[in-house]
């Protein structure tokens, strides 16, 4: 028995081991929460909203958006001048910036970070960001190019990158003309240049920290008081964080350098402590130019897997604010909140819904056959207009997802772009749907078929979706029974997980499949160039001349009013003649805060919070 | 040498072909998963030279590239080749690039092994307990009540105790934080979770142990030595009716140290399970291979582990090695 007794006995040490081992956290005076582990702490490797919230807190990018109405407003740039043609851009920067190791903020950090952004070697997703500079685009496939071509040599890597650096200097519009003076010049006006430049990929990073420079004292002195342009870049061997490949030539990141310890950065807050998947901790930086002290001291981020969790956390107080709540809990908490059943009144106050930058839809398959080598009846822009027309979407926002969101016919949210007013688009019409597809061809048999001229029945419609959440499976049932009942076609319901959806949307193996798109920045274009036959995001197959040159004719126009005009013409084309995605309605995010505790958070659809805004109420509320 | 040493040095010698074998395996599984590791759900896409980059830069463009490298950095064998300054490698994970797949593993293997270890004792504790007052009084409302306790703790999915756990305990009462980690406060509520179905599965071997073991012979004969029924449960009965539960033990630690998703999930604890679960949704190539190597690793120890204890509990088990 003694010998039994043993085993518990051990198991209990190795306990008592591990919890000492593992310390305790330390707390914040501001706690959010979010449902996924920041990703990447370097801006030019980002693409994800969560993480764009942590670099508008570590960096600070030329100028900055106003949350109120996301107009942009000076940062590290102080003033700025265009030219008459509107091609060349001159920004006056803040001398007095500094990085938070005190090395002064120069024009020479952004012409580096944008130049890191334009590099293949970096592989940033954002980086055509940057493709109405002159000379940007060239300079990338320049690039890659020669990396493709590259054949290892002696010192072969170091040739071709110095290369590099003066095919930069020579040929991108990217010019540091005084120490704090940054140049651009573009191929053509770009009316929401400004709006681009407030955006996290363009945000700088300090070289001697991504390269992870190893220097004397005295050089770090010069870099210090004149920043690292002033001394001769280490040896790629004193680079703790990059080094240089002599089988591909290739820069190769490690990308270490961004946690705490190692990130340098020039935001409001600074890197205080990160644990994966546990808590991200920032503290005020002692030299951002924006500090003052009503900001909170730290901030603590959490990250909640699971939303009733998350709720949980929330209703205990342990956590101040909430950044979403899944959709699948969030229906109850708006029933709560609009019959206002629930005791708690700061529960209710607390719940935020706030139309976001962004759009559900369904993408239709616009290419001549599908993946299969049928015909693909959906080629014809008449059957897709038919399927926008027999969809009920109000019923969908009132029966299906129960959130009230604002149902659309355009990409373009209503309301999110001053000065740009979307089409309306296609309403709920099942005659005129009918219609339309007996113009394709397509007539319905007194027993409720669709069948074509010689009798074949429309082939059984695969809508697919995602099964990330509850909602994408409710909506897509709901299609098909209205499609059904309008059209009298066969809808089959086709669920994959998000990776396998997203191999088969890039392959165009889809009939009907869902979608989603968050605009980038704030012009129609960040929608609209999805409809481009070239474009990247087209998967859709969608290919029209006219949309195509119209677009292009948009991009050359010089005055503003008349280009917004051109691209709602071009908007108003696509959703009520062609078609290639059925608009359901803007997304809603639904946020919580206690408005009493928290002030200065924003209701803007484009839904950029900046921490450096946030502060907290004096007294803790009642 | 005793057979002992013999058959834990042949299991040992075993180990890396075992390993070598997960690693084909999980990498042939992985690659195979659809879909690119790099690239997001949903959103804008990067240009396809920068597509490209990307992949090459993760040697995605080749599966045999991947494989062989990959190998030689896990291995060691780059390290001896001089080729690297660590021993193992893991690499960065594809997806959270900050990190390398070793630290993310061994900042989070700890916490799962914590609440894992929590939860067996706890399960040991209540099991054993649960299964041996039952087990003596077959049939009486002892064990109708115990059994029915050990049927709701199998039979009730952990999301639902959790959340209930967390609203009680974490809500109502304020007893303990809401998830995160960090102190014993964190870990009671996951621990007495994840423990329920343990428990309620050790009750059983132990409730069916102690029948078979007090209808036994030998207990008759001390018995009517004239010995306390004290002695004779403790002494006699349940040494010999745990010997299932040493068994099960081995697989269940096994399962409860790498760390359940669903638990992982509702409580909000950095454990490896629910990034092993992520990895594997994200077809996070270095992560999983990562994981899946650490676990197979531990699990070849634990259950030689058991082997071993079993035949120094149980003397009349003589380990063989035919090899």
């Amino acid at each position: 028995m003694t010998r039994l007794l043993l085993l518990p006995l051990i198991l209990l040490i190795g306990l008592l081991v591990l919890v000492t081992v593992d310390q305790g956290d330390r707390d914040a005076e501001l706690v959010f929460a979010a449902d996924n582990e920041v990703f990447t702490l370097d801006p030019q490797r980002m693409s994800w909203l969560g993480d764009m919230r942590m670099a508008y807190a570590l960096y600070e990018g030329l100028v900055r958006w106003n949350p109120d109405d996301f107009s942009t407003q000076a940062a590290i740039a102080r003033s700025w001048t265009v030219s008459d043609d509107g091609l060349t851009w001159t920004f006056e920067m803040d001398p007095e910036a500094q990085w938070s190791d005190g090395s002064p903020v120069t024009a020479h950090d952004f012409v580096w970070s944008w130049q890191r952004l334009l590099m293949p070697d970096t592989a940033a997703d954002y980086s055509n960001l940057l493709f109405a500079i002159d000379g940007a685009p060239e300079f990338l496939r320049w690039r890659a190019d020669a990396l493709a071509n590259f054949t290892p040599s002696d010192g072969g890597a170091e040739t071709l990158l110095a290369a590099t650096d003066r095919q930069f200097q020579k040929t991108v519009g990217i010019q540091a003309v005084g120490e704090h003076t940054l140049e651009l010049r573009l191929t053509h006006p770009l009316p929401y240049l400004l709006d681009l430049l407030a955006f996290a990929p363009l945000m700088p990073v300090f070289r001697p920290a991504v390269e992870g420079w190893q220097l004397s004292d005295d050089d770090w002195q010069q870099v210090h008081e004149y920043g690292w342009h002033a001394i001769e870049p280490p040896a790629w061997k004193s680079r703790t964080f990059a080094s240089l490949s002599q089988t591909t030539g290739r820069v190769q990141p490690d990308h270490r350098w961004a946690r705490p310890g190692t990130l340098i950065g020039n935001g409001p807050y600074l890197l205080d402590t990160w644990r994966y998947r546990r808590d991200l901790r920032l503290a005020r930086n002692p030299l951002g130019r924006t500090v003052d002290p009503a900001m909170p001291e730290r901030i603590l981020l959490r990250s909640f897997p699971d939303p009733n969790t998350a709720l949980l956390a929330f209703r205990s107080g342990e956590v101040d604010w909430l950044t979403g709540v899944s959709a699948d809990v969030r229906r109850d908490l708006l029933d709560a909140a609009a019959t206002g059943e629930q005791d708690d009144d700061v529960l209710v106050r607390s719940i935020h819904a706030v139309p976001a930058f962004g759009t559900d839809f369904f993408s239709f398959n616009c290419r001549e056959s599908l993946a299969d080598g049928k015909p693909n009846p959906f080629h014809d822009a008449g059957v897709r207009r038919a399927f926008a027309l027999a969809t009920d979407k109000e019923s969908i926002v009132e029966h299906v997802t129960g959130l009230h969101e604002p149902i659309t016919g355009s990409l373009t949210p209503r309301g999110s772009i001053p000065g740009y007013q979307p089409p309306q688009g296609l309403g709920y019409d099942p005659d005129r749907a009918r219609e339309e597809l007996a113009t394709a061809g397509w007539h319905r048999t007194p027993t409720g078929a669709l069948v074509d001229g010689e009798g074949d029945r429309f082939p059984p419609v695969e809508l697919l979706y995602t099964t990330s959440s509850a909602r994408h499976r409710r909506i897509a049932a709901a299609l098909r029974a209205q499609w059904n009942e309008q059209l009298g076609v066969d809808v089959v319901l086709v669920a994959k997980d998000s990776k396998a959806f997203g191999s088969d949307l890039r392959a165009g193996d889809f009939m009907i499949a869902r979608g989603r798109w968050y605009g980038d920045w704030g012009d129609p274009t960040t929608f609209l160039e999805l409809f481009r036959t070239t474009d990247g995001n087209n998967d859709r197959g969608f290919s029209h001349a006219g949309i195509d040159a119209a677009l292009t004719a948009a991009a050359a126009e010089t005055n503003p009013a008349a280009r917004m005009a051109m691209l709602a013409a071009i908007e108003r084309d696509v959703f009520e003649t062609h078609l290639p995605l059925l608009p359901i309605c803007q997304i809603v995010e639904v946020t919580m805060h206690d408005p009493k505790r928290l002030h200065g958070m924003t209701k803007h659809p484009r839904l950029v919070q900046y921490l450096g805004d946030i502060r907290l109420a004096q007294e803790p509320a009642p | 040498m005793t057979p002992m040493r013999r058959l834990v040095i042949s299991r040992l010698m075993q180990v890396p072909l075992i390993l070598l074998a997960v690693y084909t395996l999980t990498f042939a599984l992985a690659w195979l998963i659809p879909g690119n590791p790099l690239e997001r759900d949903e959103g804008r896409r990067p240009p396809a030279a920068i597509a490209d980059a990307m992949a090459a830069q993760w040697n995605l463009d080749d599966p045999w590239t991947f494989y062989w490298s990959y190998l030689g950095d896990i291995s060691g064998v780059n390290w001896l080749l001089g080729n690297s300054t660590a021993v193992i490698d893991f690499g960065p994970s594809m997806r959270h690039e900050n990190w390398t797949v070793g630290e993310i593993v061994s900042g989070q293997l700890p916490v799962s092994m914590t609440v894992g270890l929590a939860a067996i004792l706890l399960a040991l504790v209540i099991g054993v307990t649960m299964g041996t007052l039952g087990g003596l009084r077959p049939g009486t409302w002892v064990d109708r009540l115990t059994g029915s306790v050990s049927v709701i703790g199998v039979s009730i999915p952990a999301f639902v105790i959790g959340t209930a756990m967390l609203l009680v305990g974490g809500v109502w009462l304020d007893w303990f934080p809401i998830g995160g980690w960090g102190s014993w406060s964190h870990i009671v509520l996951p621990a007495v979770a994840l423990s329920l179905p343990f428990a309620a599965w050790i009750a059983r071997l132990t409730r069916q142990g102690v029948i078979e073991e007090l209808h036994a012979d030998y207990i008759r004969t001390v018995r009517a030595k004239g010995v306390s029924e004290r002695v004779v449960v403790m002494r006699h009965v349940l040494p010999n009716a745990l010997l299932p539960v040493l068994s099960y033990l081995g697989p269940a630690t096994a399962g409860a140290l790498t760390g359940s998703f669903v638990i992982e999930k509702v409580f909000a604890i950095p454990g490896l399970g629910m990034h092993f679960v992520d990895a594997v949704l994200g077809k996070d190539l270095t992560m999983i291979m990562g994981i899946v190597l650490v676990y197979s690793f531990l699990l070849v120890l634990l259950n030689l582990t058991v082997d071993v204890l079993y035949a120094w509990v149980d003397p009349r088990i003589t380990l063989r090695h035919d090899g």
